[in-house]
């Protein structure tokens, strides 16, 4: 047997694990059509009336990220005549936006797809003659009909296009398309035959979360302009409505504190966590963002580990200082070099809390 | 199999003031289990827990709050009412605490049919949804229930997997 070919080994992919973050169909399609790969023509609509003149038959495909879209009839096929009654129908069920794609003669499916075994720590690559099907019900139903190759020095594009009967290009180019986009998954499923021609008829791709700053897809856009700086310096940062600001280290206590206030009666500004291992410069950083919003208080809540206390209280000084900001502020910090960091906040007046409920009552009572 | 609508329903009809923290607690736990880094040493702590819950028999013992139907909350207040063994309880928390299940790419499906399931019911305002999403977009942290959530429900439970208490709980429960 060619060395890199498995057959029934067991595997792990990564994506079955994964955060990454997932896109729609017609974003996927559209990096296979910018990197050479046929896809069917299309159109993206956010209403109905975006529907004009059809050359024949088409499939509307809802873009939505969760599964099982065709037994929810958010893929149905289309006319001239119902296509914008069946577009209304499914902009009803809370569809923003809905690809409105060419009907193809199918003669073959296939499936294609690259992912990482968990398990090898190696990028593999997945074909099966038997394309528009659930590849994880065909892997356990039967195995055989999934070939697997790890893409490692042994792997040879030009014997494995030979053996699955598929172009060497294609081959080539998902590897280039996965590693370019630091991508976990990317499969074509179905790959169908047309013509002669291979095309793209559905895309799946994960992006790698740790790669998500430099990769830009729209995950983006919906971010507000104080939440694109907070992410381009590597902070978590949610703007809200009102206007006492919170800074605080881990979401699950940066959530419980925004409760804590919002119990009080007071209004957050901002969700921020300034996550782990925050130094002076990223707490200066924090609250140059929190500052963007003009809020009448600052909350801090800080649970010192690999953070240390002292840092984040010198990182408040120095910028309060230079900054001349003169709003109230209230400071909750325990762990790490926490006395060092009482003794620096009280040389500079700045209400030091013990408690994170006393804290949040405090803020509140002070921007009232 | 138990529709995630059905377990939302009876969700918002048998707790007061959910907040969605909450929601995303319970989806958290639906999908990841306990999660929890339990040892034996755990066994000491979970006790004192167990020991301050007043027995009450005013609610179920078990929500289930999986749609797969393989996890369940199960109350400390009327397992106590109904005599139940706090070892065993501690053993099935750990045993649950070993089975791994659901992944993050699961998680983001059940989150999303959350958010489909919110656009019909209101349960919360889609504003409300997006930022609270903007905060588990990049991590899925560990949350603690809603100050409100706990004021008002004294939320005292176990996280267990069916698996582990299928066979003991059947006297019991049902």
């Amino acid at each position: 047997m060619e060395k890199g070919f498995l057959t029934q080994k067991l595997f792990i992919p990564v994506y079955l694990n994964s955060k990454g973050m997932k896109l729609k169909e017609y974003q996927g399609k559209e990096i296979f059509h910018d990197n050479g790969i046929k896809i069917p023509d299309s159109f993206l609509i956010t209403s109905p009336e975006q529907i004009k003149e059809l050359k024949g038959e088409v499939v509307l495909k809802a873009q939505v990220l969760h599964g099982g879209r065709g037994k929810a009839g958010l893929i149905q096929t289309a006319t001239q005549e119902d296509a914008k009654q069946k577009a209304e129908e499914m902009f009803k069920k809370d569809v923003k936006e809905i690809l409105v794609e060419e009907k193809v003669d199918v003669k073959e499916e296939y499936y294609l797809s690259i992912t990482i075994d968990r398990t090898e720590k190696k990028a593999m690559l997945m074909f099966s003659k038997e394309g528009g099907i659930d590849i994880e019900e065909l892997a356990e139903k039967h195995p055989k009909k999934i070939k697997k190759y790890y893409l490692d020095e042994e792997f040879s594009p030009k014997k494995t296009a030979k053996e699955l009967e598929i172009p060497q290009w294609l081959i080539e180019k998902l590897y280039e398309i996965f590693k370019k986009y630091d991508l976990e998954l990317i499969e074509i499923n179905p790959l169908v035959k047309v013509d002669d021609n291979l095309l793209a008829l559905d895309s799946k791709i994960i992006v790698d979360d740790n790669a998500l700053f430099r990769q830009k897809f729209e995950k983006d856009e919906s971010l507000t302009d104080i939440e694109k700086k907070a992410k381009e310096a590597g902070l978590s940062y949610v703007e809200l409505e009102g206007n006492i600001g919170i800074i605080g280290n881990g979401a699950g206590l940066v959530m419980s504190t925004l409760d804590m206030v919002n119990h009080y009666g007071g209004k957050v500004a901002n969700f921020l966590d300034v996550g782990g291992g925050a130094d002076k410069e990223k707490m200066e950083k924090s609250l140059e963002l929190v500052m963007i919003k003009k809020p009448k208080g600052i909350f801090i809540n800080i649970f010192g580990g690999i953070t240390r206390c002292d840092d984040i209280a010198q990182g408040l000084i120095d910028y309060k200082k230079e900054h001349n900001i003169e709003i109230p502020v209230v400071i909750r910090m325990i762990g790490t070099n926490e006395e060092e960091a009482k003794k620096i906040l009280e040389e500079n007046q700045i209400h030091f809390i013990n408690s994170m409920e006393e804290g949040a009552k405090k803020i509140v009572e002070l921007v009232k | 199999m138990k529709k995630l609508s059905k377990i939302l329903e009876e969700q918002f009809n048998n707790y007061a003031d959910i907040e969605i923290q909450d929601i995303y607690k319970l989806l958290y736990q639906s999908n990841f289990g306990c999660e929890h880094a339990v040892d034996q040493n755990s066994r000491h702590w979970l006790h004192q827990e167990y020991d301050k819950t007043v027995p009450s028999n005013g609610r179920k013992i078990i929500d289930i709050i999986s749609p797969k139907d393989n996890i369940y909350r199960l109350n400390i207040a009327p397992y106590k009412f109904k005599g139940g063994d706090k070892d065993k309880l501690f053993d099935w928390f750990y045993s649950s605490s070993k089975i791994n299940i659901g992944t993050q790419y699961e998680f983001r499906l059940l989150w999303d049919e959350f958010k489909m399931i919110n656009q019909k019911e209101k349960y919360f305002e889609d504003k409300k949804v997006l930022s609270f999403e903007k905060i588990i977009r990049y991590h899925l942290p560990i949350m603690h229930h809603s100050y409100n959530y706990r004021q008002a429900n004294e939320p005292s439970y176990r996280i267990v997997n069916r698996l582990t208490i299928d066979t003991y709980m059947q006297n019991i429960c049902f």
